[in-house]
Parts: structure tokens; sequence; C-alpha cells
């Protein structure tokens, strides 16, 4: 099978100092895949090179089998749902911000409505369709950025620090919504997390990055450990309550 | 000061018994600015979003120039023109020197570095996440200029009114190559310059509170769209 993504030799760079070296990963499609590390860590950078948003400075990188131009094409770029750490809504309703979303990536005007209904309908934010954007709380406007990155029904959605700055109950809803777009609606979902725990908990692959580096965190075992005794027949899906596993 | 106070009279009198000489010279004025402002914003605004998207060799010497030709004496760009446009100049065929045309196109050109400016302030000032975030959503370059524009689009209409309040009041430009002609090229300014030579000093206050008036009225236009729109 294809891969999702093959980085080869990456290498980006921020004043002469490395931020970011991946010898080689690949990133199968169909997957959940959780990028932990601390702040600093090359999380972001590492996202922004998947979403084309930056090139790296050194290296290859493959979107489903072709090597990276300077542009991507359309269907690639179709290919692509990406949410910022911290999104950002343009002006107008929340529903104008989805579909104007499936505008820029030339989804065709008959299309828009039912798109942009189901879109808002995944991430449970029919009812707030008609509201001003910039009348989200935190919690919403990462599911309303959410909602705009999947309109267009992309492979592969990537998500930088989703859970940052949300309260337990709005982690929850994510929490599940991103279960079901990685393993309901089969996307390859490509998600950072600070947590390492919940990275684990949630996903099929765990990336671990230090000073921009990928290293076999023995930390991980202990968590996988942790998750493995605790989850018995849940099922991927686990919630947290204050750090805990419930 | 009743000489003041006798001509302020005056000059009110003539705006109320709306005086068909002196709403001519409104009307050609308004429209003349207006036609300079759309123009030089049409252009202003997409090279200004441009600039501030791109980085491109020469970028800081442009925007050198730029804030240069913010300072422009109107007289000169007057006299620039009267030089292209008069009979013997490299643009007389296209005999536009005394029209409304070659006054459009002084205020346009006298208006457009400020306009250009202000977009790329707007742009550099708008949220940073603004431009990563249409890239992500899949914009193409035509529509990332299109969509930064309507997302910044109560700044640039700022622009574009700035550019117009500075092209109703230039006179310098007007003056020379308009030719100040009855009726034509009459504008509120010119005509306030020749009035007052004349002694007809309530006309030119007259046109003074009108040109004061535009002023507000397009200011209030201003803040009435940007709370409706918000």
């Amino acid at each position: 099978m294809t891969p999702a993504y093959l980085l080869n030799k990456i290498k980006v760079f921020h004043q002469s100092q490395c931020n970011l070296d991946i010898p080689h990963l690949v990133i199968e499609p169909n997957q959940c895949v959780a990028i932990l590390g601390d702040n600093g860590a090359g999380k972001s950078t590492l996202l922004n090179l998947l979403a084309y948003l930056s090139k790296p400075d050194e290296g290859e990188l493959s979107l489903m089998g072709q090597q990276s131009k300077p542009r991507l094409s359309t269907l690639q770029r179709r290919s692509i749902g990406y949410v910022s750490q911290q999104p950002f809504l343009l002006s107008g309703s929340l529903y104008n911000n989805v579909a104007l979303a499936l505008k820029l990536q030339g989804i065709s005007s008959s299309q828009r409505p039912k798109l942009t209904d189901r879109a808002l309908q995944q991430v449970n934010l029919t009812h707030l369709a008609s509201k001003p954007a910039y009348t989200l709380s935190g919690g919403e406007l990462k599911r309303a950025a959410i909602a705009r990155a999947i309109a267009h029904e992309p492979q592969i959605l990537l998500l930088d620090e989703p859970f940052s700055h949300l309260d337990q109950s709005h982690i929850q809803q994510l929490e599940l919504i991103i279960e079901d777009l990685a393993y309901q609606s089969g996307k390859t979902v490509i998600f950072s997390t600070h947590d390492r725990l919940q990275g684990v908990a949630l996903a099929d692959t765990t990336i671990n990055l230090i000073k921009g580096q990928i290293t076999k965190s023995p930390l991980l075992n202990v968590f996988q450990g942790q998750l493995d005794d605790r989850i018995f027949n849940t099922g991927k899906l686990c919630i947290y309550t204050s750090g805990h596993i419930t | 000061m009743s000489f003041f106070a006798d001509s302020f009279s005056a000059a009110i009198d003539l705006i109320i018994t709306i005086d068909p000489a002196l709403y001519q010279v409104v009307f050609n004025s308004v429209s003349i600015s207006l036609m300079a402002a759309t123009t030089a914003g049409v252009l202003a605004i997409p090279a200004g979003i441009l600039m501030a998207l791109n980085q491109f060799l020469g970028k800081q010497l442009v925007q050198n120039i730029l804030n240069t030709l913010m300072a422009l004496p109107t007289v000169l760009i007057g006299l620039l023109l009267y030089g292209l446009f008069s009979r013997l100049g490299p643009l007389g065929h296209l005999e536009l020197l005394y029209t409304p045309s070659a006054i459009i196109i002084a205020q346009a050109l006298l208006i457009f570095p400020i306009m250009m400016n202000l977009a790329i302030a707007a742009v550099t000032t708008a949220d940073p996440r603004l431009v990563p975030t249409l890239i992500s959503l899949g914009a193409k370059p035509l529509a990332l200029v299109i969509q930064v524009a309507k997302q910044t689009r109560f700044i640039m209409l700022a622009a574009v009114i700035t550019g117009f309040g500075r092209a109703i009041g230039e006179v310098g430009a007007a003056m020379m190559v308009g030719g100040n002609i009855e009726g034509y090229t009459r504008t509120m300014t010119t005509a306030i310059a020749l009035e007052t030579g004349k002694g007809e000093f309530e006309v030119g206050l007259a046109l003074g509170l009108l040109l004061l008036l535009i002023a507000f009225f397009v200011n209030f236009i201003l803040s009435w769209l940007q709370q409706e729109y918000r």
C-alpha cells in the first residue's frame, strides 16, 4: 500500500539551528498517528511540513507516493485537511466559514450545502451554523476548524495540538470526534499532543519527538502498559478525567 | 468680525437655497474624486496585498519609493502631467489636458502610493494566522488576494476613503491639468481659490463648508459599515 507520507533525510533549520532532523519516516494510510513531544520538540514544524505550509531545508517528502513539488496540485491539496494549534476563523458565520473552505478547494456550488451540513453534523455544531464565528467558545472554535478541514472529505487530517487550552468536557468531545474520523471514517489522522498518555491511548502509532529528533522513549512503553492494563475491553476509546483514564 | 459673520451667513444661504452653480462644482468635484479613488483603489489594493504577501529582491527599495511618493507635492504631479498631456508632450495626441480625465489621472497618481501603503499595512497588521489559514484551506494565488482583501475589507475601505479625502482636497494638480473651466473641470478646491481671489469670500466659504460636510458624511458611512458588517 502506498504510504500516506514518506519522509527521507528531512532537515529543517531555524537560524542555523536544526529544528527537525528525521532520517526516515513512513506514515501508513488509514492510521491514527500521534506526534508526541514537549513544547519546542518540533511537533508543529513537522505538521507544517506534512500540511505543505512550509518546505524542508533538506530532504524529500512524498505525499501518497508523489514527491514534493514547489506547489501541490489541486488533487493533492484536496487530500489534506489541516487544523492549526490556534485555529483562525474568517469573518462571517460558522456556515460561511465551512462553505468558503469548500469554495477555495474548488468544490462546485451545488455540492457545497450538502458537504457543509455533513461536516457540521460530524462535529455536532449544526445548531450553531448561523452564529458569527467570533462568538464561538474555545471548544466550539476547535470543532468548527475541524469541520472546515474535513468538509471537502480529505483522506488525511492533520491536527496541531487539538486539545490545548480546552477544558475536560471539550477534550472528551474532541477525542470522540477524532476517534470517529480515524476509526469510523477511515481517514489518516495525524495529531500532535504533549500529553503522551492521551496520544498513546488515541493513536495506532506514536512518533515521539525530542529536540527535533524521533526518539524511542522508554516512557511510552510504560504508558502503553498502563493503558493495556486499564482499557481491557473498551476498545480504542478511553476517556480522561484530570489525567486519569476512566 | 462682521466681515466673517456676514460671509458665513451668506455662505449658509447659498447652501440652503441650493445655488445651482455651487452644486455643479460640488458634483464635478465629488464625481472626479470618486473616479480617481476607485481607479487608484482597484490598482493599489491588489498591488499592496501582493507586495505584503511576497518577498522579492528590492522590496525595501520599492517600500522606500512608496514612502517618498506619499509626500509628493500635488503641483509636481500637475507639472509632470502637464508636460505629458500638453500639445507638444508625448501624450499630447490624447487631448487630455484641461479635461476631467486629466484631473482623475492626476488625483489617482497622487493617492495611489497612500492607498498602496495602507493596503500593505492592512495585511502586515492583520492576524498572522490569516494567510496560513487561507493557504491551508486551498486558496490559490488569486483567491488568496481576494480573500485577504475581503478579510481586511474595512481597512481597505478606509484606505479608499482616505484616498478620496486626499483627492477631493487637493488643488495644485487639478488647477494645472484641469484648467478650472467653469461647469467642466472646476472643482471645489480650485473654485475656492478662484472665488476667494475674486473677493467672493462667501462662495469660497460655502464650498469649504460643503467640503467639510462631505468629509463628515464619508466618515459616517465608513463607521456605519463597520458596525453593520462586522
